[in-house]
């Protein structure tokens, strides 16, 4: 499998077995099956266009197209026709406004929605038919109609990937578990489980990007379930009650295991800031190397611990460094050197 | 490396050909990825090749990655042409 750049900060603790990130759309017969009841959408024309595609979760408002400017018109964003559209095309001369529909529904368009019970101009209407591009109406104001929308479609929209790692809740916390098949990823789950953690999704995790986050669930059908080599496929749910499941999560760390390598060199003060990339963020990440006698569940829940400790501004190896610099400060004669030592500062 | 391959048993990678082919995946160093579309698993995950919900005639790219690839590609896919052992 090719790796492309960009996904996971190295090779050694990058994610496995990923699905290159689809651009996705969603057709017009879409939108009205999956959110025309909460849209209020009616079909009133152009039916034959159902399978148009919605692209990008901004839509667009004709406005100026209407007189005649059709050039930034974009497939792929639904137009909104509101009350100012309208009541313009009202005003113009029958003639007018019948050539310029006919033009603007001429143009490459996804779909028109008329907002706030609005009736279609008979024109639009019949130039919406004619075209196959579907015209849809809603009760609902133009502003409100619009937020419903871009939030339906920031959803539907955003790149997603499948990533071969285990999801838990510790703490609250987000933690993926990354690491090679057989290492030991579901076990270490399991006894984060045992502990009282949660589980989000075992072995497949479906991530999500949002704004500023990668948001992770679990696939339907492996919800609740996990495998455990040697025991089989287990529903942790059944086993250990409702409060041992998450609820889709905001991946707040990224903890990778690792074989351990003798004579490689693994962090011993905490002040590396590594970070795993995907889908063009990056999460904080931990290397935890996994050898016998370290209880590697035990590791993960500290790492998190300390996690939530560093969102709260107190970051435990920066402080130590801070306070040996200062002494060194302290025994040192003042020549040259800085008075303020900067966090993680080593000696020169 | 890679090489697709066509599911011919009638149950499709059903709960326990999907074992079978994730304890023969196992059984190799290589990383082995299976893919559908643009869903792509690991080959030695048992949920992941679940998931791909693989019935009778889909199409499948078993890749592999590591010294023993080749090995790996040619049990796994003799293991998919046998149908898993089972009756087609």
């Amino acid at each position: 499998m090719k790796r492309s750049s960009g996904r996971g900060s190295s090779g050694r603790a990058g994610p496995q077995a990923v699905t290159a990130p689809v651009t996705s759309a969603v057709t017009v017969r879409q939108l009205l099956h999956e959110a025309g009841s909460l849209l209020r959408l009616q079909l009133a024309a152009g039916r034959a266009g159902l399978d148009r595609q919605i692209q990008l979760s901004r839509v667009q408002r004709p406005g100026l197209a209407l007189t005649g400017f059709t050039e930034y018109l974009r497939y792929g964003r639904v137009q909104i026709v509101g009350g100012s559209e309208v009541s313009y095309l009202a005003k113009l001369p029958a003639p007018r406004r019948r050539a310029i529909l006919s033009r603007l529904a001429k143009a490459d368009i996804t779909c028109f929605v008329v907002t706030k019970a609005l009736a279609p101009p008979p024109e639009l209407q019949a130039a919406a038919e004619a075209r196959g591009v579907p015209l849809l109406t809603s009760p609902l104001q133009s502003t409100e109609f619009i937020k419903q929308l871009s939030s339906y479609l920031d959803q539907r929209l955003a790149q997603r990937t499948l990533l071969h790692a285990v999801l838990l809740d510790v703490f609250g916390l987000g933690v993926l578990v990354v690491g090679e098949s057989g290492i030991g990823k579901s076990e270490c789950a399991l006894e984060l489980i045992d502990r009282g953690h949660r589980l989000v999704a075992d072995d497949v995790v479906e991530l999500m990007r949002t704004a500023d986050s990668l948001v992770g669930s679990s696939p339907d059908l492996t919800r609740n379930h996990m495998e455990i080599r040697g025991v089989g496929v287990l529903n942790i749910k059944d086993l250990y009650g409702v409060s041992s499941i998450g609820t889709p999560r905001r991946v707040e760390l990224v903890v990778g295991l690792e074989r351990w390598e003798t004579g490689r060199e693994y962090d011993r003060l905490g002040l590396r800031d590594e970070k795993f990339a995907l889908l063009g963020l990056e999460v904080p990440l931990i290397r935890m190397p996994v050898a016998p006698g370290r209880n590697i569940a035990l590791l993960v829940e500290v790492a998190a611990r300390n996690q939530l400790l560093k969102h709260r501004g107190y970051d435990a190896a920066r402080r130590l460094a801070e306070q040996v610099d200062a002494l060194i400060e302290g025994a040192t004669p003042r020549r040259g050197r800085s008075a303020s030592p900067r966090p993680g500062r080593r000696r020169a | 490396m890679s090489r697709e391959v066509v599911i011919r048993n009638r149950l499709g990678m059903h709960a326990r050909a999907a074992a079978r082919f994730v304890h023969t995946a196992s059984q190799f160093r290589a990383r082995v990825t299976v893919r559908r579309h643009d869903r792509v698993m690991d080959g030695k995950s048992i949920l992941g090749i679940l998931l791909l919900a693989a019935g009778q005639g889909t199409r499948l790219t078993l890749g592999a990655e590591g010294d023993d690839e080749t090995a790996a590609i040619e049990a796994l896919s003799a293991l998919v042409a046998s149908g898993f052992g089972e009756d087609t």
